[in-house]
């Protein structure tokens, strides 16, 4: 019998602002807020300190509501590049425990361990040194959780905040899991979480012991998977195909209520992942050259299908024009669909950009972002994705919150 | 097909078609070089499918015929027969027979059918140029034009030729040049307005040949342009595509105004720019009323430049950054010794504008900024 599969799941503490901390010694110990535009209040907060997340203030939330909380707390721009080389060199310490790294977002990896334990002494032996490695060549704090799913792992480092270990082996899951709140699973958001609550079910222990017929009848397939996911038998589907080396990327993907197969909504959902990947790209004040777009059927079997520009761009016409030629192409038609990602990889810090002179919608897509900051996501829309709202389609079962931390897979 | 020539007008006919041969190519027909005998004139083409050079030269000619021959053995040997007398035949098997006094080369041939033929008639609109004339134009025009194939309609020049007036207008979406020149003559028939994308590669192989020639003669068609040199005929397909509207990224008002020597000022800028980020290449001006400063740094290796320049600024002092090779490369071809920088915000384009324009003609440049934090 094969080894049960161990995978370690690392995720840098308040990574932008522990590297801000780093880079200006006397920001440390401070309550600080990355990310928007400081001196103009727009923008939302990217990454908070653990001191200024004593005052409720969180990644997402807008810097206005942000300095309200906490109006003694510091607040910076962004500085993509900076983070984006720590996070290389971050990636490059993983590769040494294990050739089975697959960086998740900017601040997440997922390491598969199972092949190594042996020779390094054991998972906690890994995370430790892991975590002692990154201390002393990047001078960053990181949590680590191992388990034996990618799911469980992320929430095993979710347990232990900041500068945690925590190792969950088969044998702890229904010990150290399923007596945790049933939300604490990656991928159960508000509502799902509200749904689950009106089932009786709080705990994931509940939800482990909940009849198959109850979860399906409710939530389908998906709810089905997620009881599984949560049991540590199954992953949310991986995508193997996922080329390592580009480690840095962003997007969002769309879990749908319904399953559908009809074009027209579907461009609607291709078009508004694009907007939100856009608008976190221009948030960011980063670039991408590679797209890739996912595309998960009914049966849960995946695909992913990449697109490299020619140029860096954070446009949604570049973005959404390529990433709808690949959905036309790609797509099994008639087949219903379940999931729509869309992200891009390749990134660099935006200022770099040298500008163009055609591109007329710069100023647009600013205004457009700083709306949609104040007031939320419906506060203006393209008219060809208007029909997504009308028809409620779209479950919450996902990640695709704007201005969350990068999230792209079901897994991560 | 027979003809005698001596090897020096020979080897010239041959190497100002064979520019347009493609290095790698599927159809490899386009290898050859396509000779037709009439009379003592000997018609030499070659093409890369899109293109078609074509030229005269004159021979002793003993047997009209055509062939088709591989250009590059036929050059290789040309250049190592200087002054010889050759003779030239073909075998029935379509052999090339190359005869000097004290040797005999056989190059195969391939049958003349399988050469694509050049469109034979001359598009309707004809204009005329000096031959110096155009190769200010398109020194000063080309090397704005884009090479990213996703923007097809940028790969080219932009010939427009109003009545009294011709544009040519190149850009690649970082950096736009605009040459108008006007002549109290009408430009061109009364017919109307023409216009048409040139593509760079066809333009290369003009300006290879202007030095050679006095005139040029330009033939237009909504499809296609041929030029002709006299020495040359270039027969091109034009870029399909819709040019951008370039007129209405002009901006109207940029107040601020900088003057300057261009000596002094493309000197400072290659100095600094040995110290720009090797990625963006950015030089940050910052301008005063008396000077304008240029900094550059590279973050990775440590290394900074910076330098200051006595200029003459009118306007507000801010800083703009620019890609040095833009700033340079526009530099570069601009005449003259004076320049004139007009810009508007940090985000805005640029327009450079040489101090003095020759006689009717007048030239524009347009510099898009990098971002600044």
């Amino acid at each position: 019998m094969p080894p049960s599969p161990t995978i370690l799941h690392l995720d840098m503490d308040a990574f932008f602002a522990q590297v801000e901390q780093l880079r200006d010694p006397s920001l440390k110990g401070k309550p600080l807020c990355v990310g928007g535009i400081p001196g103009q209040d727009r923008g939302a907060v990217a990454s908070a300190s653990y001191e200024a997340r004593k005052y409720g203030i969180h990644a997402g939330m807008a810097l206005l509501i942000a300095q309200r909380l906490c109006p003694q707390a510091i607040f910076m721009r962004a500085h993509g590049d900076v983070y984006l080389e720590i996070s290389r060199r971050i990636v490059n310490i993983l590769r040494d425990f294990s050739d089975q790294v697959d960086p998740s977002s900017i601040d997440e990896s997922y390491v598969d361990i199972t092949g190594v334990l042996n020779y390094f002494g054991g998972a906690e032996t890994i995370g430790r040194q892991i975590k002692e490695r990154i201390c002393k060549e990047v001078n960053l704090t990181c949590s680590v959780g191992v388990a034996p799913t990618r799911t469980l792992a992320k929430l095993a480092a979710n347990l232990q905040k900041p500068d945690g270990l925590t190792i969950v082996s088969p044998e702890d899951v229904p010990k150290v899991i399923f007596p945790l709140p049933v939300e604490k699973i990656p991928g159960v958001g508000a509502k799902m979480q509200k749904k689950l609550n009106e089932l009786g079910i709080f705990t994931i222990q509940q939800l482990v012991d909940a009849p198959n017929e109850l979860l399906f009848k409710r939530f389908g397939e998906n709810g089905v998977q997620l009881q599984k996911v949560a049991k540590g038998d199954v992953d949310w589907e991986i995508d193997h195909d996922h080329d390592e080396s580009d480690a840095k990327s962003m997007g969002n993907s769309r879990t749908f209520s319904q399953d559908t197969s009809d074009p027209e909504l579907l461009r609607s959902y291709v078009l508004s992942l694009v907007q939100m990947v856009g608008r976190r790209l221009r948030a960011a004040d980063l670039v991408g050259r590679t797209l890739t777009l996912t595309i998960r059927y009914k049966d849960f079997s995946t695909f992913t299908h990449r697109q490299t520009f020619g140029f860096h761009t954070n446009d949604e016409n570049d973005i959404f024009g390529a990433a709808w030629k690949l959905f036309e192409e790609r797509y099994n038609k008639g087949i219903p669909v379940r999931l729509l990602g869309v992200s891009i990889s390749h990134l660099v810090r935006r200022e770099a950009q040298q500008m163009d002179l055609f591109n007329r919608e710069t100023k647009l897509y600013s205004a457009v972002d700083n709306l949609k900051e104040k007031f939320g996501e419906a506060i203006i829309q393209r008219s060809s994705t208007m029909n997504i709202r009308t028809r409620r389609h779209i479950s919450n079962v996902n990640f695709a919150k704007p201005n969350r931390k990068d999230r792209m897979r079901r897994s991560g | 097909m027979k003809f005698k020539v001596s090897q020096e007008p020979f080897l010239q006919g041959v190497s100002r078609v064979s520019g347009v041969i493609p290095t790698r190519t599927p159809l490899t027909f386009l290898y050859n070089i396509h000779a037709t005998l009439s009379e003592n004139s000997l018609t030499l083409t070659a093409s890369d499918g899109d293109v078609f050079l074509i030229t005269t030269v004159q021979v002793e000619g003993l047997e009209p015929g055509s062939i088709l021959v591989p250009a590059r053995p036929l050059l290789d040997l040309l250049r190592e027969m200087p002054g010889v007398e050759i003779e030239f035949t073909t075998s029935p098997e379509q052999h090339l027979i190359v005869n000097t006094s004290k040797g005999k080369f056989t190059i195969p041939g391939e049958d003349p059918s399988r050469f694509p033929t050049a469109p034979k008639d001359w598009p309707p609109h004809k204009l005329a140029f000096s031959s110096q004339e155009l190769k200010n134009i398109l020194d000063q025009t080309t090397f704005a034009v884009s090479h990213d194939e996703l923007r097809p309609a940028l790969t080219g020049l932009l010939l427009q030729f109003m009545e009294n007036e011709m544009r040519a207008v190149s850009t690649d979406g970082h950096r736009m040049v605009k040459l108008v020149r006007t002549s109290a003559e009408p430009v061109v028939a009364a017919e109307g307005e023409v216009e048409v994308i040139v593509p760079l590669r066809t333009l290369n192989l003009l300006q290879r040949n202007l030095d050679e020639v006095e005139k040029v003669d330009i033939y237009l068609a909504n499809n296609r342009v041929v030029f002709d040199t006299g020495n040359l005929i270039i027969t091109s397909k034009v870029v399909e595509g819709k040019f951008p509207a370039y007129d209405a990224v002009i901006p109207k008002d940029n107040p601020q105004h900088l003057q300057m020597d261009l000596e002094p000022f493309t000197a400072a800028v290659k100095r600094v720019s040995i110290f720009a980020n090797p990625i963006n290449r950015l030089v940050v001006l910052t301008l005063e009323q008396t000077s304008v400063k240029f900094f550059a740094e590279d973050p990775d290796s440590g290394r900074q430049g910076e330098e200051e320049v006595e200029a003459l600024y009118t306007g507000q002092s801010f800083q703009i950054g620019y890609n040095a090779n833009y700033l340079l490369e526009a530099l570069r071809h601009m005449p003259g010794s004076a320049i004139d920088l007009y810009l508007g915000s940090p985000t805005s384009a640029g327009i450079l504008k040489p101090r003095e324009n020759a006689t009717g003609q007048d030239l524009m440049m347009l510099l898009m900024p990098i971002r600044l934090q």
